[in-house]
């Protein structure tokens, strides 16, 4: 339903309707925000990107082909957007890279078992390479497949199935770990 | 699948405020000429469709007015030519007691002939032109009448020599 309702609206954007557009607008919002908040502590900055990303949309919505969704073709130009950012800041020393990836890795890939999330996993998340933690957030969180995601991020589906893999790992070590710091010391 | 709810914190949920002002700013970085060309491209659109609608009705108006001309011109010449004919009828069943007539001179006999000649070229005339194009032509219709018109003078002409011959 809501697809059918996007579709419409892009319809509609594509004729110059600007109501349109801000309906977009208004379904794809937040969730672009608080994701790109998941790389940025500074709210004025997101917003900026946020803006970017819309209006680039906007202008560009004419060429939209409907190959994929609207919100995995935002997400495509907000990340570009947070990118060209990053490069433009040269201190900025992480940003989304594109790697090369052994496919073997990816045909053995294995999820272990789920774990329950934890807010303070968020600083762990953090710490580890952004486009990693973007294929998390975007799988995990935000439902996206690793055909949307690889069309999003610009990489293989191969290599955004191992980067899941590898992420799931570290948090997994992670949780395991606290799990066991918080068990009560054996009485000797 | 984590839950949205429970990934994200609460005050990485975009503010209502902070949501108004991102679309003011969006909105006024739009660029305005997009959606002022697309306008301008249906009011064109319409402009052109309004024009043609009224060349097509104009069109359709002049179409009728045409056949119905036709059709006029039509009636009043069948009418015409149906009247023509008519009288030719009534004078052609008179005909063949002056042509079987013995008492007249050579003379007369000669004209006679002649006429009988021009009725026979006249008749022929008629029939071709009937069986030629649609009888709603009325340059057909025209050229009918005038053979209808001479046939009436030669005939009328016969009948003047049969009176010319009694008196004689």
């Amino acid at each position: 339903m809501q697809e059918i309702l996007e579709k419409t609206l892009v319809v509609r954007a594509q004729s110059g309707e600007r109501k349109a557009f801000k309906n977009l607008f208004e379904l794809n919002v937040d969730k672009l925000y608080r994701f790109l908040l998941q790389f940025s502590r500074d709210h004025d900055q997101v917003s900026e990107w946020v803006q970017s990303a819309f209006i680039k949309a906007f202008t560009k919505i004419g060429g939209f082909n409907f190959q994929s969704k609207f919100s995995t073709w935002l997400f495509k130009i907000a990340i570009n957007e947070m990118r060209t950012d990053w490069r433009r800041e040269k201190s900025k020393k992480k940003y989304l890279v594109n790697e090369n990836f052994n496919n073997s890795e990816a045909e053995t890939y294995y999820i272990g078992e789920e774990f329950e999330w934890r807010h303070d996993l968020h600083e762990l998340l953090k710490e580890i390479d952004e486009t990693k933690s973007a294929i998390f957030i975007l799988f995990e969180v935000e439902g996206y497949s690793h055909a949307e995601i690889s069309e999003i991020l610009g990489i293989s589906e191969s290599a955004s199935r191992t980067y899941l893999y590898r992420v799931k790992e570290i948090l997994k070590r992670k949780y395991l770990e606290d799990e066991s710091n918080d068990r009560p010391a054996k009485i000797l | 699948m984590i839950d949205p709810q429970k990934f994200y914190k609460d005050d990485q949920n975009i503010p209502s405020k902070k949501r108004r002002e991102i679309w003011r700013n969006i909105s006024n970085r739009l660029p305005k000429g997009e959606s002022s060309i697309n306008s301008f491209i249906h009011k064109q659109s319409f402009a052109l469709g309004f024009a043609f609608s009224l060349l097509l009705i104009l069109s359709a108006i002049g179409l009728y007015s045409v056949i119905n001309s036709i059709n006029i011109s039509k009636g009043e010449n069948e009418i015409i030519n149906n009247t023509y004919s008519a009288a030719i009828n009534e004078f052609e069943r008179s005909l063949p007691i002056i042509l079987s007539s013995k008492n007249m001179s050579m003379e007369t006999s000669q004209i006679l002939e002649a006429r009988k000649e021009q009725l026979d070229f006249i008749d022929s005339a008629i029939d071709e032109m009937r069986s030629e194009s649609p009888n709603y032509i009325e340059e057909k219709q025209k050229r009918l009448r005038d053979l209808y018109r001479m046939k009436l003078k030669i005939i009328d002409n016969i009948i003047e020599l049969e009176r010319n011959n009694e008196n004689y």
